[in-house]
């Protein structure tokens, strides 16, 4: 078998601004590329050739910010349907969201935790079969970090298990926030990965947090991945194998060759786990100096 | 028994917005609870403190706090796109009563809202040039670019330093449109150009002498006395693509 089909795929998120014109003079050796569907499906002019321009060199994932699949009020379906649109005009490899709920009546932006009781299973399944169905596609919904959730019947591990398995949608294990949750809520984040079902697990992500007390972390994805993200990123690969991995860098984002020396990092601390051999390394080719 | 989760999702949505009024949810941690408040609110505090940068400086601490507390705790946002909620906001401050904002300030918002809408516009698609130009830039009908936005304020809004205190003897008028580079351009007008863009978007598909010929009118001047500006000023337009082709026009097929 050729190993390189075995290797991991890593990618990380395209922002517009400074990241973005790193990314064009570059072209860095990365997998793919990450967008919020949201920041770029109503872009025009020049931003919007050079994003196409970029896709013609990478693949596209999509990782959606606004569905609010475990919203109370009606699935917002011109957004589905625009959503579609997006999805068919620049066919990524996956187009994900957030097993959270993000507006009540109106919407507030960032994410919130469903209360893990049985009746919201019921309304969270019956959202994602709705969803599926409008995109003619399976959802791939991401495990969200939470610092307080209200009244529970069930855990967070009984709810994601029982949506997966009732709804027969994907997984977007972020390793990141099973750690930040871990120690927000006290639990072994080992075992909580080890019970995941390994066959819905189809993507990654990995970012940085701020650690505020012994048991309080905020999922900001505003730093560098900590060294127990590190450690649970190869216990993932163990256990899941080689799934494509999205470094998750949304604020104080440093230059790209920072960037590139963490992504280099995934792919080692995958290679390792899946016991491949040392890559040669291949340095970006320079120019020679005359 | 649990409460039912919908009053549960309501109550955590309730206690985001507006933390000094709402109830903690039931089983939830109260500090952990101002912690989603506060992560929630800087989201949105942040979009504005860079959409709205310049009046913002103009604006105390205390108020912008309190105007940006306001809108986030009572203005629905039913837009899924975080970048439509610059222009809820420009609303908001338009018509809330709470904190007297000074006009100039609000021209000032208005001005950084209307850049921000010129940078994240959709592409439309423009109407095609089915023939080839007539040599003379007269000979062809034009309109202005529909993406482009005449702004027109009492103060000089697009000078960074302009003086909040005086009222200057001439508004300012500007053509605010996105390059094909994507950097959005600002045009200066004077009130006859300006008068005249309005005047070609109103006779779109006429060559432009008909409207020139109202603009002489309104002017009270022979319209072979604006020939040299009129000229200058198309050519000018029509290079940094304010006008564009007009197109499917009959009035232009026969005056042709
Ligand atoms: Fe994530």
């Amino acid at each position: 078998m050729n190993t390189q089909s075995d290797r991991v795929s890593v990618g990380i998120g395209l922002r517009r601004g400074s990241l973005m014109r790193e990314i064009e003079a570059t072209q860095p050796e990365l997998d793919f590329l990450e967008v919020a569907p949201e920041n770029w499906m109503r872009l025009g002019g020049a931003v919007k050739r050079q994003f196409e321009a970029l896709l013609s060199r990478y693949p596209l994932y999509l990782h959606g910010l606004s569905l609010s699949v475990g919203g109370p009020a009606p699935l917002d379906r011109d957004f589905v349907h625009a959503l579609k649109k997006f999805i068919n005009q620049y066919q990524p490899v996956i187009y994900s969201e957030h097993l959270s709920f993000c507006s009540d009546n109106a919407h507030l932006y960032d994410l919130m935790p469903i209360p893990f009781t049985r009746a919201a299973v019921r309304h969270v399944v019956e959202r994602i079969h709705a969803v599926q169905d409008v995109l003619g596609q399976r959802l791939t919904l991401e495990n969200v970090s939470y610092y307080t959730a209200p009244d529970a019947e069930m855990n967070e591990l009984d709810f994601l298990t029982e949506i997966l398995q009732q709804a027969d949608c994907d997984l977007l294990l972020d390793v990141n926030n099973v750690y930040v949750n871990s120690v927000n809520h006290h639990y072994d984040p080992k075992a909580f990965l080890d019970t995941l079902p390994v066959e819905r697990v189809r993507y990654l992500h990995v970012a940085g947090h701020l650690q505020l007390a012994s048991d309080l972390i905020v999922d900001t994805h505003g730093a560098a991945v900590a060294d127990p993200v590190w450690d649970l990123l190869a216990h993932t690969y163990g256990r899941f194998g080689a799934v494509p991995t999205l470094l998750e860098r949304d604020f104080d984002i440093p230059p790209l060759a920072d960037l590139m020396l963490e992504i280099k990092k995934i792919r080692s601390v995958a290679d390792d786990a899946l016991g491949l051999a040392p890559r040669n390394d291949r340095e970006p080719v320079m120019v020679a100096n005359a | 028994m649990t409460t039912d989760f919908l009053a549960l999702q309501a109550q955590f949505a309730d206690f985001i917005r507006d933390p000094a009024h709402a109830p903690v949810p039931k089983g939830c941690d109260p500090e952990r609870m101002q912690l989603y408040h506060q992560l929630f609110f800087n989201n949105i505090d942040g979009i504005l403190e860079n959409t709205f940068e310049r009046s913002r400086a103009h604006i105390a601490d205390d108020q912008w706090q309190e105007l940006v507390r306001t809108f986030f705790s009572t203005v629905p946002q039913h837009s899924p796109y975080l970048v439509d909620v610059p222009a809820r906001f420009l609303e908001f401050l338009q018509e809330q009563t709470t904190v007297a904002l000074p006009e100039p300030v609000l021209e000032l918002a208005a001005f950084e809202a209307t850049l921000h809408e010129c940078r994240m516009a959709e592409d439309i698609t423009l109407p095609e040039a089915t023939e080839s130009l007539p040599d003379d830039v007269f000979d062809a009908a034009w309109q202005p670019h529909p993406q482009g936005v005449l702004f027109e304020s009492v103060y000089p809004v697009n000078q960074a330093d302009f003086s909040l205190d005086a009222v200057p003897a001439e508004p300012t008028l500007l053509w605010i449109q996105r390059d094909d580079a994507g950097v959005v351009q600002i045009y200066y007008l004077s009130a006859a150009s300006a008068r005249w863009l309005v005047l070609l978007d109103a006779h779109s598909g006429a060559t432009p002498g008909a409207s020139l010929a109202q603009l002489a009118r309104e002017l009270n001047v022979a319209p072979e006395n604006l020939t040299g500006f009129a000229r200058a000023q198309l050519t000018d337009w029509i290079a940094d693509g304010v006008l564009i082709p007009a197109s499917g026009s009959k009035e232009n097929a026969s005056s042709a």
